[in-house]
């Protein structure tokens, strides 16, 4: 294991087990309860049990998070649930609660506590205060800039972590209720309905000061810090953590493949600038929306909006994941986006691309030969012409690649 | 129960300070939301101005303290714990930490805006701070519950549009910039957004570190005051934030004798989340 801990998200456990195979030391997912996120959750607790087996058959840990600020009437069953998930082996629950931090801290002294950004903690005071709590672990707002993160790393008062790729909130996490007002969805747990992301026009008194053709938005663009994963490294970060247990297998197969790639490019002392571009060029490859490096080297100015709904420079080249390989070298991929026969495709894996190959036939699961495929989630039958395994993805070759 | 009132006028001081009420002074430098006074030397002399009419001041630092600042704010907190106040109202526990620090012996009162939404976080916290301010995003009943368990050791939000959000970002500039429009919106009172799909105006406040979004509504729990009186609430806290000295002072004075008299008619007035739970999920919202 590196000395720097790479931080994935997982929404189920087929993903959990994807990021601890495509390179992650630990995966963070949430429970059915507690958590935010939670209705979206597919996460029992025998899942959670069997990716803690997994996750320590290869020596990386699992956490859970506990990260809603829950109600009264949120709070049944909290201990309980407590010492369930710390008698699968969880290594560390996220809170945002500090009674749940405290009573975790009570019944279960062996699981560690890690703080949530929800509590936008933002200096080395502010953790002094948290640590008279027994918590193990700081998870930093995002509105830190490397040299804020360098000072507080410095005091070393507790291990901190930080986000280094995905969503980004428009504001201080945890202190906004803009999804509260507008659809009763409290985002405090788990219901946020990106508020900030609608569109608005802007008043001052009585004119509208907004352009109607380009409407006010808060919405900003995700996070990307390949380029300052070595400054973070130094500044004395524990761990790096990637946003999104929302989003795909294949996205997180994507992102923490080149972030575990190129955190062992520079520990090994191999870190280029020209494997820094193709490693950018394959991040775009899962993106969803243009990215920025949030707040580490500037504070978000107009760039760092998502103004226009169309996002430049976002490519849909995934295709599907592979679920059944055959003796004779047919796969069966479950689809996501549209291919056609003659299409020059790739197969990603832990180790890596393939090399790349044209689509010369598919069938459908009935045995109809089709030129193209074009219904998501149907299963369909395609010749790769080496070696693959299931679990891996195949994707259009992008053109940088 | 004390009424709370955040303002930065001096008519409104001078208005309002009774037996019952006490003034929370947002200080300019480390903190968001004081659209008037932007300096020290402004704050303290309004301070002293404020002082003259009644002793009940208190002092809201409100914002998240930057790294950076931090011996800069430690400076400034111990001038701010020499002069005669009350307490002293902090959003970040780096504030509780200097406090403690340079042994302070007013009231701490930890008021985190979103995040005290429960009992036992309630009771955890009053083992380190004097007082705490609910979340505005309870209903009454969950709000009532707690403050009657933690007997006048609890404040709650009771009047004026509500902070929805707070941003680092300098949302309004940057958007201004992104469509080439120069126009002045630093530390006004009368921006308002409207979402498209909506009638309401909220307000946004843009100031130099921080941008805040309010609710459309003024929450004004006439009706329920009654059982906020009874349940053991220390205070209520009214904030003057968009409305004006006229507005403000008939408002709070209608929730101090409990009448609607002499209520402004122009007014949006709401009960807030007292009676809105914010639960639901999306499939639940369609």
């Amino acid at each position: 294991m590196s000395r720097i801990e790479l931080l994935a998200p997982a929404g189920d456990l087929e993903r959990a087990k994807i990021a601890f195979d495509y390179g992650a030391d630990a995966v963070y997912v949430g429970g059915k309860r507690f958590s935010l996120r939670s209705r979206a959750s597919n996460f029992e607790l025998e899942d959670i049990r069997e990716a803690v087996h997994y996750g320590h058959t290869l020596k990386r840990k699992l956490y859970v998070t506990v990260n809603m600020l829950p109600h009264d009437d949120d709070l049944s069953g909290l201990e309980e649930y407590l010492s369930r998930l710390a008698s699968l082996g969880v290594d560390a629950i996220i809170v945002a609660s500090i009674s749940i931090a405290v009573i975790s801290k009570r019944l279960c002294p062996q699981m560690e506590v890690h703080l949530s950004t929800q509590l936008s903690i933002t200096n080395h005071e502010t953790m002094r205060f948290y640590k008279n709590f027994g918590v193990d672990r700081i998870v930093l707002a995002r509105e830190l800039d490397i040299e804020s993160i360098r000072q507080v790393g410095k005091s070393k008062i507790l291990p901190i972590e930080v986000f280094i790729h995905g969503g980004m909130c428009a504001n201080y996490s945890g202190r906004c209720t803009l999804s509260n007002e507008m659809t009763l969805r409290d985002a405090n747990r788990g219901g946020c309905a990106q508020s900030c992301r609608w569109l608005y026009e802007l008043y001052r008194g009585k004119d509208l000061i907004s352009d109607p053709t380009i409407p006010f938005t808060m919405s900003s663009k995700d996070l990307l810090v390949l380029e300052q994963i070595k400054d973070l490294m130094d500044a004395g970060v524990v761990s790096l953590k990637i946003e999104g247990r929302m989003k795909s297998a294949y996205y997180i197969a994507v992102i923490v493949r080149v972030y575990r790639t190129w955190i062992d490019a520079i520990e090994s002392g191999n870190a280029t600038d020209h494997l820094a571009q193709e490693l950018k060029r394959e991040l775009a490859q899962a993106q969803g929306r243009e990215t920025f490096d949030g707040f580490l080297s500037h504070r978000p100015d107009h760039r760092d909006h998502l103004y226009q709904t169309k996002s430049d420079g976002v490519v849909q080249n995934y295709i599907g994941s592979i679920q059944v390989v055959e003796p004779n070298g047919s796969v069966l991929v479950e689809m996501r986006n549209n291919v056609k026969v003659g299409e020059t495709l790739e197969v990603l894996t832990p180790e890596g691309l393939s090399q790349a190959f044209v689509l010369e036939s598919m069938v459908s699961q009935e045995g109809i030969a089709l030129s193209v495929a074009n219904i998501p989630l149907a299963k369909i039958w395609m010749k790769v012409p080496f070696a693959v395994k299931p679990k891996t993805f195949i994707r259009k070759k992008g053109e940088s690649l | 129960m004390r009424f709370m009132i955040h303002t930065e006028s001096m008519d409104v001081i001078r208005a309002l300070a009774s037996g019952d009420t006490s003034m929370i002074l947002t200080e300019p430098s480390y903190s968001s939301r004081h659209p008037k006074i932007q300096d020290q030397k402004v704050f303290l002399d309004f301070f002293h101005e404020a002082l003259e009419i009644t002793p009940e001041i208190y002092i809201e630092i409100n914002g998240y303290q930057e790294e950076s600042n931090l011996e800069a704010l430690r400076a400034w907190v111990m001038t701010l714990s020499k002069l005669p106040v009350r307490g002293i109202y902090f959003a970040d526990p780096a504030i509780l930490m200097i406090l403690n620090d340079i042994g302070y012996e007013g009231k701490r009162i930890y008021a985190p805006e979103t995040i005290l939404t429960n009992l036992p976080d309630v009771k955890t916290l009053l083992g380190v701070v004097d007082r705490i301010v609910l979340a505005r995003e309870l209903t009454l009943e969950e709000s009532l519950s707690i403050t009657s368990q933690c007997p006048d050791n609890v404040e709650i939000f009771g009047l004026g549009h509500w902070l929805m959000s707070v941003s680092k970002r300098p949302q309004i500039r940057n958007y201004l910039k992104a469509i080439d429009r120069e126009t002045d919106v630093l530390n006004r009172t009368d921006l308002r957004l409207r979402e498209m799909k909506r009638l309401m105006f909220y307000p946004i406040l843009e100031e130099k570190d921080t941008t805040s979004m309010f609710s459309s509504d003024i929450l004004f729990p006439l009706e329920e005051i009654d059982r906020i009186e009874t349940a053991s609430c220390y205070g209520i806290h009214c904030d003057q934030l968009f409305i004006s000295d006229e507005d403000f002072i008939r408002l709070v004075r209608a929730l101090r004798t409990h009448s609607q008299v002499d209520l402004p008619s122009a007014l949006s007035l709401s009960t807030g989340y007292f009676y809105r739970k914010t639960n639901l999920t999306k499939e639940e919202n369609r």
